[in-house]
């Protein structure tokens, strides 16, 4: 193939989500009953006071003999919010849906009409060779796992997924899934993943419109403490809660950014110089993962989204199969990718 | 001696040569003057070599009014100097309302900032940068006796507001078309349909509303007002206070990197709520240990807005207003808006749990606990029964009437007239009458599904 | 002088994550250009789906909210859900978005020239395509606050006849319930600039428009002068109503450039501008108190010699009319 001298990058480059899921709502039912959600009880947020020990690092300003001592004799009385079950419910509930948006790979923006061009016959022919089936399957997944459900999941005796795909409001599939059995390192080939990882990959294609709503049930046993999201306040005053969860209504709530990270958490074609087993990590444009501080698709070994991208665009390098997958995976995560000067 | 006339070259000469001591005497204070780091700052603060490296320098800065970094930090692109005076005039709050003494903003290398301290010297209210760029032969001559030199420099520092390289916006910056034809979805003409606009931070105005909010929260004065109210006290100043003010923090723990004047701001952004009316659910209290909620000054008649409004209204019928249309459109108006804060009160109070009223510290009168927790007729079948053989939706009507009667009345001779006036239209508001019918049918429908529950209710 | 013909009406729409800065300078709903900017989009993606109608005013009612942000203390700060990390993996600037779940109903004119018949499939196929649509940035996701049959989108063929019109509109309004409107009122700001301006002339706008975004407690002696006199502190309004500072568009800061002049621009075919947003005030009303739809429709209003890019609504022309 003619290497092409004349296409740019567009500088002015973005793509919306194409997995849109809700906030997920966390209640409260008994592993018999679970299926009757008449019965469920929202699982609200309280605040509870701790006395936290200094265990922190000390900055050096606060280093001052008589302060530290003042600081000893007083551990600071911290109030933090907390989410239980109550004691008559041993299961948790977490819902929300997730839609699927049609267009996967057309860009929202774009300033370069033959840069989108190229772009679009790049994701036509990824289309037709590979289709969305592969993303599509793990996508599925990772619903079917629970691994959305993140601290909640571990050491939970059972936990039981059920996936429905509503259309006017009704639902007009059902999947249930045993997400224990099913591992959070490897992506899984059932009859049941296979038909969920259909319909997905027809509403990525653009054939037909999804709305799926997702029902973990988790069971945790009665009393015990369950996760809800964290907010992130950048300044808090003196005297505020030093830890505070996600509610909607009252209803304790898991952020609709951490199930989205959860469900693409798809990579496994990161560079791997180890040849550790490290499973897959979330997609991001340089393979970065938050709670490692540690970005795995580095530019100069030319594996991040990029790089990966602008050979395949500007200078027709076309990726491995594997890096196909990677790349049409960040264009369905979304963002603002151009590059200007 | 002659004079010094104000303003002339020798007193602006004079203000750059104490501002260029002070600076070199800060940075030599620590320094033996057989240093050669010494004599390398003597070099530096020469005037003419100051002067020369600054009119070098000051191209790594603009001064501006409008911003890009706010709108994302990572952006690059245009910033711009667009004075009041500049823009067009209209009816809408811009920077063109500002006053001609507005706060211009820095942006660019941080470590060129002395310079722009140095156009920022005042002599008589006029600084140097606003002399450079009336191009002041003055401040020309004070600069240079060298005419050319002097203009050379001159239009250095006046290029400090002119746009950095060519007009650009960025990937990062906001862009979003904006309808200027007739039809979004012709696409065969979008380009004449639509304009692309760029928003920038108006960094010169922010500045204005930040000082004028932040005067209002800490200035000695205002401090003074608030605690004078605090306490009962009269003070002279008014106290100012902004509902839901939220603050946006820009540029993290550098608020530096976004421009001058966010720095001074310590990153701070404020934002003035447009919330919607509303509630929050967890300030909505069931009405305990009150007979009624009508009492005086009551747990209805306490809600701020709901006390304004009555304030409001009994002023302007103070007023004697006659009894034409016009007054009694306002009355209407009045009348209306009471009847919106009445039914979101009991709205507010159906959004308690259901039973709260069969609290023992519930002393209720019968009539209202059935208005404000329908919900416990689900459980409650005294309770359901009794709701549905007395008219109680009357006796509602009724005491609201008083109330406001009571309300207004303490000073005016409200008589019978007024009294089935406001009752009427109770009976008449729509809200109201729809949470009636609401309530009505969904006790129809409960009664339904109660009777044919297999066992049925157990009263009956 | 009502003109409106027919009303699009999707109820009940629940925004997850709406963006809750309108503006640099307010926030706490997003602003009215973010519903027009929608209206413009879903014109755009019914064209291509073969759908031929055209929308041309907005209004919003938003029957709940829930901001995501601080609660208590004198001034809140907004919750954020994630640090985004740069290619190191470490913390890379943020942007402070603030966030608010909404509860709105949404109200488009609508002209088409589809049979009667077509009206409701329309309707139901516009609510399909709006449901994967962004809301001003947020995700319109199920609301289960209200029951399925109050969230059925509605084409609603306004009536000649004025009285039967009334009618149509009172039992749209009775639906609306509760909720507000968002209206505007130009009238007051320009008003409270002349009574600032009368003791003291150097009043300017953005004095005015500050004065009606805050709470002036003033004191005043009861009974001055006399043994019983009493210092009493009063929050004085001059106008009733909920009235709010709000963004209503955008005014010129730039010549108008030709396409392709400024670099880096979303294309290269479109005049562009640089722009900064401009300020009004704006009311919230209960739907129960208008009295036609216009009050609550908004509407793009250019004046493009003076490089102003507005909206509009015609809420005060009747509220002041009493």
């Amino acid at each position: 193939m003619a290497k092409n001298d004349t296409l740019k990058t567009a500088s002015v480059l973005a793509f919306e989500r194409k997995l849109d899921p809700s906030d997920a709502l966390l209640y409260a039912s008994s592993w018999e009953k679970r299926q009757d959600n008449q019965q469920w009880q929202p699982v609200e947020v309280r605040e509870k006071s701790v006395r936290g020990t200094i265990s922190n690092r000390l900055k050096a300003k606060d280093q001052d003999p008589a302060k530290l001592d003042a600081a000893i004799e007083n551990p600071n009385l911290q109030t933090v919010d907390v989410a239980t079950l109550p004691h008559d419910a041993d299961t948790l509930v977490a819902r929300f849906t997730l839609r699927v948006l049609a267009g996967a790979g057309t860009p929202s923006a774009c300033n370069n009409a033959e840069y989108q061009a190229k772009l679009e016959q790049a994701v036509a022919e990824y289309k037709q060779a590979q289709g969305f089936g592969e993303l599509a399957h793990r996508y599925a997944n990772n619903l079917a796992n629970g691994r959305f459900l993140w601290r909640n999941r571990m050491g939970a005796e059972q936990v039981e997924v059920s996936v429905r795909q509503l259309a006017q409001g009704k639902a007009t599939k059902e999947w249930t899934f045993d997400a224990l059995s099913l591992s959070l390192r490897a992506f899984e080939e059932t009859a049941e993943l296979k038909e969920l990882a259909g319909v997905i990959a027809a509403a990525l294609v653009g054939e037909q419109h999804l709305l799926l709503e997702v029902v973990a049930y988790v069971r945790v046993g009665s009393g015990q403490e369950v996760f809800p999201s964290q907010e992130l306040i950048l300044e808090r005053g003196r005297g505020d809660k030093s830890k505070t969860l996600y509610h909607v209504s009252n209803i304790a709530g898991i952020h609709s950014q951490k199930l989205g990270n959860a469900i693409r958490t798809i990579d496994t074609w990161y560079p791997n110089e180890n040849d550790d087993d490290l499973g897959p990590i979330a997609v991001e444009p340089y393979g970065s993962v938050t709670t490692q501080g540690k970005a795995y698709r580095q530019p100069k070994q030319k594996a991040d989204f990029y790089s990966l991208l602008d050979n395949w665009m500007i200078k027709d390098q076309v990726p491995t199969k594997e890096d196909q997958h990677f790349v049409m995976a960040t264009l369905i995560r979304g963002g603002v990718f151009g590059e200007a000067g | 001696m002659p004079t010094i006339p104000s303003g002339s070259w020798q007193q602006l000469r004079t203000l750059v040569e104490v501002f260029l001591k002070d600076r070199f005497d800060t940075k030599a204070e620590k320094l033996a003057p057989d240093d050669p780091k010494y004599q390398a700052l003597v070099e530096q603060f020469q005037f003419d070599t100051w002067i020369n490296d600054a009119a070098r320098r000051v191209g790594q800065l603009q001064v501006v009014t409008h911003s890009l970094k706010p709108i994302h930090p990572d952006a690059k692109g245009s910033n711009l100097y667009a004075p009041p005076e500049s823009l067009h005039t209209h009816n809408l709050v811009g920077s063109h309302v500002l006053p001609a003494n507005f706060a211009g903003d820095v942006v660019g290398n941080a470590a060129a900032l002395d310079v722009y301290k140095f156009l920022k010297l005042q002599l008589e209210g006029k600084s140097l940068l606003e002399r450079a760029l009336e191009n002041d032969s003055e401040f020309a001559k004070a600069l240079s006796d060298n005419p050319e030199q002097a203009q050379a420099w001159i239009s250095a520092f006046a290029a400090i507001t002119e746009p950095r390289g060519e007009h650009a916006s960025h990937t990062r910056g906001k862009q979003l078309y904006w309808l200027v034809g007739d039809d979004a979805a012709d696409v065969e003409s979008d380009a004449e349909n639509f304009h692309l606009l760029a928003p920038l931070y108006a960094t010169s105005l922010a500045h204005r509303v930040f000082q004028t909010i932040n005067h209002d929260r800490f200035s000695e004065e205002a401090k003074e007002a608030r605690k004078a109210k605090r306490e009962g006290n009269y003070a002279e100043q008014p106290v100012h206070s902004y509902p839901n003010l939220a603050v946006q923090k820009m540029g993290g723990t550098k608020p530096q990197n976004i421009s001058q004047l966010n720095s001074e701001r310590g990153g701070n952004n404020y934002l003035l709520a447009s919330l919607p009316p509303s509630w929050n659910v967890r300030d909505i209290r069931p009405p305990l240990k009150v007979a009624s909620v009508f009492s005086h000054p009551g747990v209805f008649g306490s809600r701020s807005e709901v006390r304004a409004l009555v304030k409001d209204l009994k002023r302007f019928l103070e007023t004697n207003p006659s009894t034409d249309m016009h007054t009694r459109d306002l009355r209407d108006d009045y009348t209306a808006m009471l009847m919106d804060e009445l039914a979101l009160f009991a709205m507010q109070m159906h959004s308690l749990p259901a039973g709260w009223s069969a609290d023992e510290k519930c002393e209720l009168v019968a009539e209202e606990a059935f208005w404000l927790d329908p919900g416990r007729a689900e459980e409650d079948a005294a309770f359901r029964e009794a709701r549905n053989s007395v008219e109680w939706a009357d006796e509602i009507r009724h005491r609201f009437a008083n109330w406001l009667n009571a309300a207004l009345g303490e000073k005016l001779p409200l008589g019978d007239v007024e009294f089935r006036h406001w009752q009427k239209t109770l009976a008449k508001d729509a809200t109201h009458q729809r949470l009636l019918d609401r309530d009505r049918r969904w006790m129809e429908n409960l009664m339904e599904d109660l009777t044919n529950l297999p066992g049925g209710d157990d009263d009956e | 002088m009502s003109e409106v013909k027919n009303l699009l009406v999707l109820p009940r729409l629940r925004v997850q994550n709406a963006n809750a800065i309108s503006s640099p300078m307010t926030w706490g709903f997003p602003a009215m250009s973010a519903f027009v900017g929608l209206m413009h989009a879903l014109e755009r993606k019914l064209y291509a789906a073969g759908i031929n109608v055209s929308l041309g005013n907005v209004g919003v009612i938003c029957h709940d909210f829930e901001a995501q942000a601080t609660e208590g203390g004198y001034i809140r700060g907004f919750h954020l859900t994630r640090n985004p990390v740069d290619k190191t993996g470490g913390t890379a600037a943020i942007v402070e978005e603030g966030r608010i779940h909404l509860d709105i109903t949404l109200i488009f004119t609508i002209d088409s020239a589809a049979a009667e018949s077509e009206h409701d499939e329309i309707a139901k196929q516009i609510s399909e395509i709006v449901a994967g649509m962004r809301i001003a940035g947020g995700s319109v996701i199920p609301n289960r606050a209200v029951p399925s049959h109050k969230q059925r989108p509605q084409w609603v063929a306004l009536d000649d006849d004025e009285e039967k019109r009334q009618k149509q509109f009172e039992r749209l309004k009775r639906r609306w319930l509760p909720g507000f409107a968002l209206t505007l009122r130009d009238d007051y700001l320009a008003e409270h600039h002349q009574t600032l301006q009368q003791q003291n002339p150097d009043a300017s706008l953005l004095d005015a428009w500050l004065d009606l975004s805050r709470l002036n407690h003033h004191c005043a002696l009861e009974n001055e002068g006399e043994s019983n006199e009493k210092p009493v502190w009063q929050a004085q309004r001059p106008y009733r109503g909920w009235l709010v500072p709000i963004p209503v568009g955008y005014g010129a800061i730039s010549d108008l450039f030709n396409p392709g002049e400024v670099a880096n621009a979303r294309d290269a075919k479109t005049q562009f501008r640089f722009v900064e947003s401009l300020y009004s005030i704006g009311e919230w009303v209960s739907p129960h108190r208008m009295k036609q739809p216009e009050d609550l429709l908004w509407y793009v209003d250019n004046d493009e010699e003076a490089g102003l890019y507005r909206l509009n609504n015609d809420y005060h022309l009747r509220a002041t009319a009493q």
